[in-house]
């Protein structure tokens, strides 16, 4: 640009021109409107950039809250189908491994270890898998008579939280439960969980149980013999009296 | 930053706290409620079946016997349990041995007993054990 007063070439900057020394009007307004322009860009950008932070702040706590609900939905889920995914998960075991349980199982039988046989199918929930379905009624008859010797348990205890009656009570529905897995009615059990080896299996652990009510019990032979046939409150009142005879 | 807005901080701070806190909960309770290899059982130590017989009677030590069996824990793997495996293995055949000498099996009886020598050899210096099944069961 040029001096309003002697006409010589001026920066727009230049306040006061070098050659006669005459004020630059031109210049102080455009170092002005520099200010205020300047002033107004940054205050537009500290804006810009409050309201981006504040966006980001607020979408990222938002964004957390949401993956943590679906975290704890899922693991609600997991937790009450907690014992859904672990029998799937057993079963999918069992099938891996089905030759070695059955081998295991069979041996068990043979050697008639009716506790550990009993335990080894609890303890790793073969007694669920439809797998070794076969051996619902071995299993079941075993179980009986570890409950049977765990009750007995209590009634030779002399310290035992159980009462005599009570512990005789619970005996007698399980050799009740017992002589029901010994002669089964059920055309769809027999056909289904009965075989000779398990019918030989259920007959010897069913004789050894009675040689031992005989012996703890008192009972005769004679009252063996009759004792399957009666009812359960009966047998119930036969093992009392023999017991209060016999004592500890 | 208006009162507004920053209450929706607040709310989202606070949810977020929360949730962590449900989550942590509920992760501690999933690992807590599985065992390996999908058993609710876990082993028993030896000292654990020695002091049940004090604590809960033979049974017990039977019971804990059979439950580390099944778990894939045998005696003659670990000799910790040479004594507490014996002593179970006693209290069963005395059990027995006693019902079928009451009831008169007397033969069958000797292969009870064949199996508490068994046990009573594998107490070693524990012998007291046997001893103390024998007054228990009456068989003394």
């Amino acid at each position: 640009m040029k001096c309003e007063n002697c006409g010589n070439n001026l920066g727009i900057e230049e306040e006061i021109c070098p050659y006669c020394g005459k004020e630059n009007r031109f210049a102080k307004k455009h170092i002005r409107d520099m200010h205020k322009y300047n002033n107004s860009f940054n205050s537009t950008r500290e804006e810009v950039l409050a309201n981006s932070r504040r966006f980001s702040a607020f979408t990222v706590r938002l964004t957390v809250v949401a993956i943590l609900v679906a975290l704890v939905a899922v693991s609600f889920v997991i937790y009450f189908n907690r014992y859904e995914l672990e029998t799937a998960r057993k079963e999918r075991d069992v099938k891996r491994h089905l030759g070695q349980y059955r081998a295991k199982i069979e041996t068990m039988m043979d050697d008639r270890d009716y506790l550990s046989l009993e335990s080894y199918m609890r303890v790793n929930r073969l007694t669920y898998s439809e797998q070794l379905d076969e051996y619902y009624v071995v299993y079941n008859a075993s179980a009986a008579y570890h409950s049977f010797t765990e009750y007995m348990a209590y009634l030779l205890d002399e310290d035992s939280f159980m009462k005599d009656e009570e512990a005789i009570e619970q005996i007698a529905t399980l050799l009740e439960r017992l002589y029901g897995y010994a002669s089964p009615t059920s055309e769809y059990e027999i056909k289904k969980y009965y075989n000779d080896e398990v019918y030989a299996y259920i007959d010897d652990l069913t004789a050894h149980t009675e040689i031992l009510v005989r012996g703890y019990f008192g009972l005769s032979d004679e009252d063996m013999e009759s004792f399957r046939t009666l009812s359960r409150a009966r047998k119930q009142v036969m093992l009392e009296e023999g017991y209060a005879h016999v004592g500890k | 930053m208006s009162v507004s807005k920053e209450k929706k901080y607040v709310v989202l701070n606070i949810l977020i706290v929360i949730l962590s806190m449900v989550l942590f909960v509920m992760v501690v309770g999933l690992i807590f409620s599985t065992t390996p290899g999908g058993s609710y059982y876990d082993k028993y130590t030896s000292g654990e079946m020695l002091r049940s017989v004090n604590f809960s009677g033979y049974q017990a030590v039977s019971e804990y016997r059979n439950i580390n069996e099944a778990l894939g824990i045998y005696s003659k793997e670990c000799d910790e349990y040479m004594v507490p495996y014996a002593i179970a293995d006693y209290y069963e055949a005395a059990f027995c041995d006693k019902g079928y000498r009451a009831a008169g099996e007397v033969d069958k009886a000797g292969d009870y007993e064949n199996a508490m020598d068994d046990a009573k050899g594998r107490m070693g210096e524990h012998t007291f054990f046997a001893d103390e099944i024998d007054v228990y069961l009456g068989l003394d």
